[in-house]
């Protein structure tokens, strides 16, 4: 159960970074950026009142409302191509790994992973990469990428509280 | 396994857990791939880049080379 109730006036000051910070990490425009960003807000301001953050991490509602809100946005601009389809509208499936304890925990994890593993859990699940283009960059055969990524899988499936 | 990594990594993207910031930082760098390689230049940023590569201004400014 989060510890921290945060008011409404306080909610901007300490998540508007986070919010401009993720829809950056998935629009390059600008402009189609800040309107984003009000938008999120302005959905958070909405919606407050109607929230209980003894139940529930402000963190994760307020991440849960910009994901959804740069979703729309590119369903209404048809970009289907930048839809990460298998990590939409699984409701409420994920929301008890996402805090900072299970962000943490990962970090524990990946640091005590080989470079090589490393960087290819990186590439391939935060920078986005497919294994074709992980094997690319990191100048190993297709098959070899594969073998490396059930390799790191398994070693951080053993090291963390998540499978 | 997968799935949790990909949602972590997306919450990462939002959270911004320093640590793994550094790590991911480190291998986006090593690679040559990340938000910092694929930035779209603004509006006001186009024009200042046009200004800069167009060279017509110096052949119409013919006080310049003279």
């Amino acid at each position: 159960m989060p510890s921290k109730v945060i008011g409404k006036e306080e909610l901007y000051i300490e998540y508007a970074d986070k919010v401009m910070g993720y829809i950056r990490s998935k629009i390059t425009n600008q402009a189609d950026a800040e309107d984003l960003h009000s938008t999120v807000f302005l959905k958070i301001y909405q919606k407050f009142d109607t929230f209980d953050q003894t139940k529930a991490s402000v963190s994760t509602w307020i991440y849960t409302i910009t994901k959804n809100t740069v979703t729309d946005f590119f369903r209404t601009r048809h970009v289907h191509s930048e839809i990460e389809e298998d990590i939409l509208d699984e409701g409420d499936e994920y929301q008890g790994i996402l805090d900072e304890e299970t962000l943490n925990e990962l970090a524990d994890a990946l640091e005590k992973l080989p470079q090589r593993e490393r960087d290819l859990i990186i590439l391939h699940y935060y920078t986005g990469l497919t294994l074709k283009e992980v094997a690319v960059k990191m100048s190993m055969s297709y098959s070899n990428t594969k073998l490396v990524h059930n390799k790191a899988l398994m070693l951080l499936r053993n090291r963390m509280d998540i499978d | 396994m997968s799935k949790n990594l990909k949602h972590l990594f997306d919450f990462q993207k939002f959270e911004g857990n320093s640590r793994l910031s550094s790590m991911i930082a480190e291998t986006e760098s090593r690679y040559g791939v990340g938000m910092s390689h694929n930035l779209e230049l603004s509006d006001d940023e186009l024009t200042l880049v046009s200004a800069a590569g167009n060279t017509d201004i110096m052949k119409d400014d013919k006080d310049f080379w003279n």
